[in-house]
């Protein structure tokens, strides 16, 4: 039987062009779309995962059409390689599984026509930033994704351009350093540095400084350090829901493979520890920031974007370590995140949706009583970001403080577990007093005879459920509604409660889905850390 | 063809200078003038402008390359600009005959697109400042491993375009920002010989961006029938 033999990065990224153009073409089912995204998205995670675990499912050979298929492991182009090393294959596991979980749960709510067809053409661009043997291809790919990922979150929340807007500035800022950087790191300044058989040259004292300098403005932007995290704040902010975890999710797995792989081939950029001084700053510096703006917030979205910070801010801490258990630690909080993250979303999702695609306490009062599970999942996921004990977050979080902090009275805790521990606190206390703030707000309403019509109210009524910014804030939307025929109201009305009820039957699965992820990931945790030791791959540090 | 190389080849022989001037004009046209059609029309003689010095630094084939690349970013802007003017009129043409039905009375038509944070005489004040800022960190800290004369040019296109970010949240005029910025840094990118490969997927970039300001630019203007 002839074997056809699929380069395997052409293949990932082929694939999911593939459903990307499918999903576009189901646009108008937002479902069969999702369905579709989710569905091929983890089952090419299932595909790349199978290969790292010593069990090729396309390495082996199957049968494709009755003639043998077989995915090779290395693809050229123009003289570039790419290739699915076990590092990469970590990454794109992981980058697959946890975007296939975002297209899933993003399901019952609306996040544009673009967020599917999008999300799949930047995971493919991503494959191949991941797969790129070459630093300065990977670097622009990872530009090319950044662009992409615009219409990923600028979907869905319409009028709002902000997050993407400084998404997409930020990374472009992030990748110009990092692309200069080859000039002071080889004699040849078109060489690549990320070749798997050229050994790392010795550098110079003042290039040395000028390519740490380069590396660590780089990876300072395109990780969100302070002060330049603005574009996390308002990812939280001004996207939809599940954009946050997916653009939080795939773009740094990315990114941090990159970093790895370039200190792997260049270990002299890791010299005089001035990049694990940034990290540990920045990240004390985003916990704090992160904690304190939590405190003060009166939208979910603002409040999601501060916890989060925390969070990041924590695994800055641990890279900025300066160990390979701390780059070890920060992946694995990076997945731990990303299903806090899919808690989030899933319980903004729900408020989202019932109160018109607003997400201040006002408005979101009464969807709080109406909806209690994914009000529940909302603050599971917030106060897991912010550390809670015995929440993902809290547990992935331990391993910075353990050590420091047990057995050890609080006058001799060390500053950064202070900082730590005292900005969960306050992240936690800022999510109780939103959800305080929100219940308040529901007694009043039901105090008040004054109740303004939620999203669900104007779906049952037969009315528009996607509601605009000035439909909603000047409230005479009847004077645009043209008069209708007392059978064809009530037809729309049997329609979109037909709808409703589907939509709730969908949240509640999915949020069932949710809080047994959740679970498994709490009592099953091996693999993960498996996958993100994988990821970080033969670096090795000096404080090692 | 050996004609169209024949004067590629001679254009890549000019001095940077009347280049540098031009772009002095047009990235200042850029980020002061508020009518965006004179905007995107600099941007496309920036880009032309640009693909001038790119000769100097790249192979006439590949120069030709980023030239096209970022001439077709604009027409993007164009129509994305110009779908969005003529809903904003028309929507305000249809409020303004509501208020005039209910109050007999027509109010003045408003403006098509909205006013920027700061005035032209702001923003103007401030090119200067940055012209003479260039001056000196151009004098004081030249780029490395770039030809004198076009250094400057590098240091201006990122100057203005970083200013542009900075002045409007407004995707038009920040993405007409990003994109000055981004050709910046694309012509000292060219020093390290990018390869066909590597201006390729710059050129990628360049167009993604283009297609992705072009989509902010409509989805800011929209209310959410449409989404």
């Amino acid at each position: 039987m002839n074997t056809l033999v699929l380069p395997g990065p052409l293949f990932f990224f082929a694939a999911l062009l593939v459903l990307g153009a499918l999903a576009y073409a189901l646009n108008r089912w937002p479902l069969l779309a999702g369905a579709i995204a989710a569905g091929g998205c983890l089952v090419l995670a299932w595909v790349a995962l199978r290969r790292i675990g010593g069990m090729p499912l396309l390495g082996q050979g199957v049968d494709l059409l009755g003639r043998g298929a077989r995915l090779s492991s290395r693809f050229e182009l123009l003289g570039r390689t790419w290739m699915l090393t076990k590092s990469s294959l970590a990454g794109l596991g992981l980058m697959l599984t946890l975007g296939g979980l975002c297209f899933l749960l993003a399901l019952p709510t609306p996040h544009g026509w673009a967020f599917y067809p999008f999300g799949l053409a930047t995971l493919g661009v991503l494959t191949l930033a991941l797969t790129a043997q070459q630093y300065v291809y990977a670097l622009l790919l990872i530009w090319l994704a950044g662009c992409l990922m615009v219409f990923v979150l600028a979907g869905g929340r319409p009028g709002e351009t902000t997050a993407a807007l400084r998404s997409l500035v930020m990374i472009s800022l992030g990748v110009m350093p990092l692309l200069l950087l080859p000039r002071y790191l080889t004699t040849d300044a078109a060489g690549y540095v990320i070749a798997p058989d050229s050994a790392a040259p010795a550098l110079t004292i003042q290039a040395g400084q000028t390519a740490m300098l380069l590396m660590a403005a780089g990876m300072a932007i395109l990780l969100s350090m302070v002060p330049f995290h603005g574009q996390l704040v308002a990812m939280g902010r001004h996207a939809a829901p599940m954009a946050l975890p997916f653009a939080l999710t795939v773009l740094p797995t990315v990114v941090l493979h990159t970093c790895f792989r370039l200190w792997e081939a260049h270990p002299a950029l890791l010299s005089g520890e001035f990049v694990f001084d940034v990290c540990r700053w920045t990240g004390i510096a985003a916990v704090f920031l992160g904690g304190l703006g939590a405190l003060g917030q009166r939208r979910w979205g603002a409040l999601a974007g501060y916890v989060t910070l925390v969070d990041w801010g924590a695994g800055l801490i641990a890279l900025g370590l300066g160990t390979r258990a701390g780059a070890e630690q920060m992946v694995q909080m990076l997945i731990w995140r990303a299903f806090s993250l899919l808690l989030v979303g899933v319980g903004w999702g729900t408020i989202f949706r019932a109160t018109g695609r607003r997400d201040d306490l006002e408005r979101s009062a009464d969807a709080v009583r109406r909806h209690p599970l994914g009000v529940l999942m909302l603050v599971l996921g917030l106060l897991s970001l912010a550390g809670f004990p015995l929440s993902p977050g809290g547990l992935g979080r331990w391993p910075l403080l353990d050590r420091a902090v047990l057995g050890q009275p609080v006058s001799e805790w060390p500053a950064t577990a202070r900082v730590l521990v005292l900005a969960g606190a306050a992240a936690s206390l800022g999510v109780v007093v939103t959800l305080g703030r929100c219940l308040s707000s529901t007694a009043r309403s039901h105090a008040g005879d004054d109740r303004r019509p939620t999203g669900e109210d104007r779906a049952a009524d037969g009315q528009e459920t996607k509601a605009s910014p000035a439909e909603t804030s000047d409230g005479n939307q009847e004077k645009t509604q043209e008069p209708r025929t007392e059978r064809r109201g009530a037809q729309g009305a049997q329609q979109a409660r037909r709808r409703q009820e589907l939509e709730a039957l969908l949240s509640a699965g999915v949020s069932l889905l949710a809080i047994w992820l959740l679970g498994a990931l709490v009592l099953a945790p091996g693999p993960w850390i498996e996958l993100a030791r994988r990821l970080v791959g033969n670096l090795a540090f000096s404080g090692n | 063809m050996s004609a169209w190389m024949d004067l590629l080849e001679q254009l890549s022989q000019l001095s940077a200078l009347p280049g540098f001037l031009g772009l002095l004009i047009t990235a200042s046209v850029i980020a002061v003038v508020r009518e965006w059609r004179f905007a995107v029309w600099a941007l496309l003689i920036q880009y032309v402008l640009i693909g001038l010095l790119h000769l100097r630094l790249l192979a006439p084939e590949l120069a030709l390359v980023r030239v096209l690349s970022g001439v077709l970013v604009c027409p993007m802007l164009y129509w994305a600009a110009r779908w969005v003017e003529s809903e904003r009129a028309h929507k305000a043409e249809i409020e303004r005959r509501e208020i005039a039905a209910q109050k007999s009375e027509v109010p003045l038509p408003p403006l098509p697109w909205p006013i920027q944070p700061t005035n032209w005489g702001f923003r103007l004040l401030a090119i200067l400042l940055l012209s003479v800022v260039l001056y000196s960190v151009s004098r004081r800290f030249p780029l490395p491993d770039i030809a004198a004369d076009i250094a400057p040019s590098c240091l201006w296109l990122a100057m203005i375009g970083l200013f542009g970010l900075v002045l409007s949240p407004e995707p038009l005029p920040a993405g007409m920002g990003l994109l000055t910025l981004v050709s910046g840094f694309g012509l000292y990118y060219d020093t390290m010989s990018p390869g066909l490969a590597g201006v390729g997927l710059l050129a990628a970039v360049d167009l993604v961006m283009g297609l992705a300001i072009s989509y902010l630019i409509t989805v800011r203007a929209l209310t959410g029938e449409v989404l």
